[in-house]
């Protein structure tokens, strides 16, 4: 339904290779509509891979 | 690595040279590049070459479309590698470009240094014939030898006109690696242009001695393509 | 458009929200209403429970510093869960949207359709024609809104700028999206591969350090660059063991057995096998056969030469002694004969000394015979003698006998047998002499066939032997002299070939085994490299989504950038009139919001000008009193409400005149009672001169009043309305 959301969605999707992109930004609008901000940085976060020793 | 689909059917390309740490590339050369037409490709190369570290004197080639691109003054290696990564479209051009620029370089070096007009006309005769390939070394071309060629090249041409003959290698690279219409644009944009690639696909004629041709399927079966050996024995009669 | 086409606010019911401690309902019935009390009654809290009621959440900006849950707690502290209905109605169409935190119930009854949940949600925003950030963008102006444009902040303003247009989430969304903690989580990843590239990289500067030593080198021995590679390199291995075997046949040598190597690390061997071979070839080669034969019997020759001469010399020696031996008997005849002379000499004065010693013997005997018989007469001729006479004539003989002729006689029987002796020795020397003379000789004519055999002659006479051992020393080094040149230009083909193998081992097999070294070592860098592959894949993920990441900012600030300006396109119009209305700046009669993009943002560029004249343009915040930009949002939220297309037919005003003057104040009024006549608008105020200004210009004539007052636990709500 956002305006937003279709903006963005629509330039990524103009962009060879943009498949996985769009994938994530969908899974970022979706976490922003269900917990704003903070579930967006709990997206992030659970994307965030670091090695055991940098923790 | 996979191969990710054919060649793209034209490229229109911006080719860089820098002896600095980035590139930058204004507006009014990028433009020309981006087409609606899906089968023409906008490329940016670039080629890094100075003695600081990650300098490996190989093209760097990205989609020049790509916002990433577009949107930033000024680029570095790092920054295009790593678009380069979200951009796996062009992996079977990146691969082929990749394998064949050591051998290319050291094969027209010579030529190379005797100046642009003579390494024009070389490149412009042979890919005229199909015989860009035949020059290339049949022996390993390492890193070293590699790095060592750049390094002549550029000190003997200078910065400026190195950038010049780099220009013109990379068009007809893109010969070697494919494509059969080349044309460079000395003055204007962009500077490279080539189309009608061979596809992966595509069939050609060889022409091999029995004993070549023994050897083809032996070297095959060596490194375990046996279906590549089988294809070669149905087609060869002569070694039924 | 017709009022039916579009949905109005009936009704909202609310329980245990906020400043209401129980319900509080409040019928609008479609109508434009005013709100309006003292600070504190709850005007604003009908505004958020419209906002909750509808979306369960508050647009950014509204919420103070504390939990939404305590927020919503009723402020008495009565503790209650919060519950909120609104009616919405379009034509005949009625629809209750509801909430109910005790039960997370959000329900939507649309006719007889009840919808719960997501479908209750999907309902809403497609009945209604709008999402949240469109109501709070389009319908609900909230007082916070329009307090951001006052502050001093930039930043700030923009933000307020950004909710005014309906894109803070836009810029929310760009201000969390950083890629740089997984370029950071690349980089982690690859330290380990990093550290281990770089230690492989400093011994590739070693390597290259030693290749590069050994380039030069190759260099200096002539090779060109196209030689430094295996296959020019068997090429050279090649063309020298064709010249190998090429001097081998010019020299009538054994062939070699040289093959090219087949590998740099066989090649390594090939120089000892090149020097053995030549060795061979020297050692055989017909010439250097031929030229120590020839040196052989050079030697020989000399030597024989030496020999004659001094076995000749011997002999001639031998000779001269046998002449010198043979001399004092040279007029003696055979020397043999003067021994026997000799001999004879001294048997014959033997004899004679026998005699005389037997004369001295019989005188003796007979002096004594003499005296002892003192004869007077002979015995022997019996004549009378002078027997003292006889004595003395008798000792006088034997005298003369022992001292003299038996003396002498001794003396001459002894130098005879000297003599004798002497002789002897001289014969005997004569005869050894003779004897070495011959030996002499035997050596000398079997030295003499010696010689005719290794001259290759049949005999050869004495007095022509040396001359023919001149005459062959001669020839033999004449042949000697010969063959020695071709042995030297052998041995220089040798050394030339030497070098070369040399050359190709000292200085171009060091280059190609260095490469082969090189290419081991790339080889296992890229080995080392795929121990690394996990943590290589882990990183090439984190630059992937780093990069994801920021095509999605990109795109953001493009959308928020688009989204923005075409906002303020569409309200610029209505926005404008507004201005002027409510403003009536004495010289700044027109203002403009721009976007303006940036790296990382997208800014605002508030300004006002004087109408047809650009130039002029100053910051609105420079320029305008907060009642001003009050006044100027309030025109741009409308502007932003006719502008958009939703099925809302409702404007919510929250206290629009804060920082207004009176003439502003009164300009608002006239604003809202024009607009009452089209819309819906729900007013909310503590302003009683611009309550008075609304009631002057006949905006409850069209609208519902509701005084709310004297709030204890929940606020007093009284409403009044003309009939319309």
């Amino acid at each position: 339904m956002s305006e937003l959301f279709d903006a963005v969605e629509k330039r990524l999707m103009k962009e060879k290779d943009h498949e996985e992109t769009v994938a994530l930004w969908r899974r970022v609008w979706e976490r922003y509509e269900d917990s704003g901000l903070d579930g967006v940085q709990e997206l992030m976060d659970a994307h965030l891979i670091v090695p055991e020793d940098a923790k | 690595m996979v191969i990710q689909g054919n060649l793209p059917r034209t490229i229109r390309a911006e080719v860089k040279f820098t002896g600095s740490s980035s590139i930058s590339v204004p507006e009014r050369e990028l433009e020309p590049l981006t087409s609606t037409d899906p089968n023409i490709t906008g490329l940016l190369a670039a080629l890094f070459w100075s003695d600081g570290k990650n300098m490996d004197g190989r093209w760097l080639v990205v989609d020049a479309s790509d916002p990433l691109v577009l949107r930033r003054s000024s680029l570095t290696p790092e920054y295009l590698r790593r678009a380069i990564i979200s951009q796996p479209s062009l992996a079977s051009l990146r691969r082929r470009i990749d394998d064949l620029w050591p051998a290319f370089l050291l094969a027209y070096l010579d030529t190379a240094k005797k100046g642009h007009l003579a390494l024009s006309k070389e490149l412009q005769s042979r890919h005229a014939k199909g015989q860009l390939q035949e020059p290339l070394p049949t022996h390993e071309v390492l890193a070293i030898d590699h790095k060592a060629a750049m390094s002549e090249l550029v000190e003997h041409s200078g910065q400026s006109g190195s950038g010049r003959i780099f220009q013109r290698l990379f068009a007809y690279l893109l010969g070697l690696v494919g494509y059969r219409t080349v044309t460079v644009n000395t003055i204007g944009v962009p500077d490279v242009v080539a189309s009608d690639p061979a596809q992966e696909n595509e069939q050609v004629d060889l022409r091999i001695t029995l004993e070549e041709s023994r050897r083809l399927v032996r070297h095959c079966r060596e490194a375990g393509d046996a279906d590549l050996a089988l294809r070669l024995l149905s087609q060869d009669r002569r070694l039924a | 458009m017709k009022p039916d086409d579009k949905w109005r606010l009936e009704r909202i019911s609310i329980r245990s929200f906020r400043g209401v401690a129980g319900e509080q309902i409040l019928d609008f019935g479609g109508r434009s209403s005013l709100l309006y009390g003292n600070n504190g009654v709850g005007k604003s809290t009908m505004a958020l429970a419209l906002q909750w009621t509808l979306f369960g959440k508050f647009p950014s900006g509204v919420l103070p510093n504390i939990g939404f849950k305590n927020f919503l707690t009723p402020v008495s502290g009565i503790k209650g869960m919060s519950c909120g209905e609104v009616l919405f109605r379009r034509g005949a169409q009625v629809m209750t949207v509801s909430r109910d935190e005790e039960t997370g119930t959000f329900r939507v009854k649309i006719g007889s359709r009840i919808l719960e949940a997501e479908e209750a949600e999907n309902e809403r925003d497609s009945t209604l024609g709008l999402d949240m950030e469109a109501f709070v963008r389009t319908v609900l102006l909230h007082q916070s809104r329009v307090r951001g444009l006052l502050l001093d902040e930039v930043k700030d303003r923009n933000h307020a700028i950004d909710m005014l247009l309906g894109v803070e989430a836009a810029q929310d969304l760009l201000d969390i999206l950083k890629d740089k903690p997984f370029r950071d989580a690349a980089t982690e990843w690859r330290v380990s591969a990093e550290s281990e590239k770089e230690r492989h990289a400093a011994q590739d500067e070693l390597l290259k350090r030693q290749y590069d030593g050994a380039v030069l080198q190759a260099r200096e021995s002539g090779f060109l660059s196209k030689d430094l590679n295996w296959t020019a390199l068997s090429a050279h291995y090649g063309k020298l063991i064709a010249i190998v075997h090429s001097l081998a046949t010019k020299h009538e040598a054994p062939l070699s057995k040289l093959v090219v190597p087949s590998s740099p690390a066989e090649a390594q061997k090939f120089s000892a096998k090149v020097a053995r071979e030549l060795i061979q070839i020297q050692s055989k080669a017909k010439s250097q056969v031929r030229l120590e034969q020839e040196k052989a019997r050079a030697d020989k020759i000399q030597g024989f030469l030496g020999a004659w001469d001094q076995t000749l010399n011997s002999r001639d020696k031998a000779s001269k002694l046998v002449l010198a031996a043979e001399a004092p008997f040279a007029s003696s005849g055979k020397p043999e004969g003067v021994l026997e002379l000799a001999d004879a000499e001294i048997e014959k004065q033997d004899e004679l000394l026998k005699n005389l010693g037997q004369l001295h013997t019989l005188l003796t005997d007979a002096r004594s015979a003499l005296f002892a018989q003192r004869e007077s007469t002979c015995p022997v001729c019996t004549q009378s003698v002078d027997a003292s006479r006889l004595d003395k004539d008798l000792e006088s003989r034997i005298r003369s006998l022992s001292s003299g002729e038996l003396v002498e006689g001794r003396r001459v029987l002894d130098a005879l047998k000297r003599s004798r002796v002497e002789l002897r020795t001289s014969l005997e020397q004569l005869a050894e002499q003779r004897i070495n003379c011959g030996l002499a000789q035997k050596q000398l004519a079997k030295l003499s066939e010696q010689i005719a055999v290794c001259l290759g002659a049949h005999a050869i006479s004495e007095s022509k032997v040396r001359q023919r051992l001149l005459e062959s020393a001669k020839g033999s080094a004449d042949a000697c002299e010969a063959l020695e040149k071709d042995v030297d230009s052998l041995a220089n083909d040798i050394e030339a070939i030497a070098t070369k193998a040399t050359d190709l081992e000292g200085s171009l097999l060091t280059v190609i085994l260095k490469r082969e070294e090189i290419s081991r070592h790339e080889k296992e860098g890229q080995k080392l490299m795929q121990n690394h592959a996990g943590s290589e894949k882990n990183a090439a993920s984190m630059e992937a989504f780093g990069t994801r990441f920021e095509r999605i900012r990109i795109a953001l600030l493009g959308a928020k950038d688009q989204l923005a300006s075409d906002r303020l396109k569409r309200a610029r119009p209505r926005s404008l009139e507004l201005y002027e209305r409510l403003v009536r700046h004495p010289k700044f009669s027109s203002f403009d919001i721009t976007t303006i993009q940036r790296a990382r943002k997208v800014d605002y560029s508030f300004e006002v000008s004087v109408k047809g004249n650009p130039s002029s343009a100053r910051e609105a915040k420079l320029v305008l009193s907060d009642g001003q930009v009050t006044a100027t949002a309030v025109g741009i939220f409308v502007g932003l409400a006719e502008s958009a297309a939703h099925g809302m037919d409702l404007l919510f005003i929250d206290d629009p005149t804060q920082n207004l003057d009176l003439p502003c104040k009164e300009a608002m009024a006239k604003l809202m009672v024009e607009m009452a006549g089209r819309k819906q608008i729900i007013v909310s105020t503590h302003d009683e001169d611009f309550v008075s200004y609304l009631r002057e210009y006949g905006f409850d004539k069209k609208a519902a009043i509701f005084h709310i007052e004297s709030w204890n636990g929940n606020p007093k709500v009284s409403r009044s309305e003309s009939p319309d």
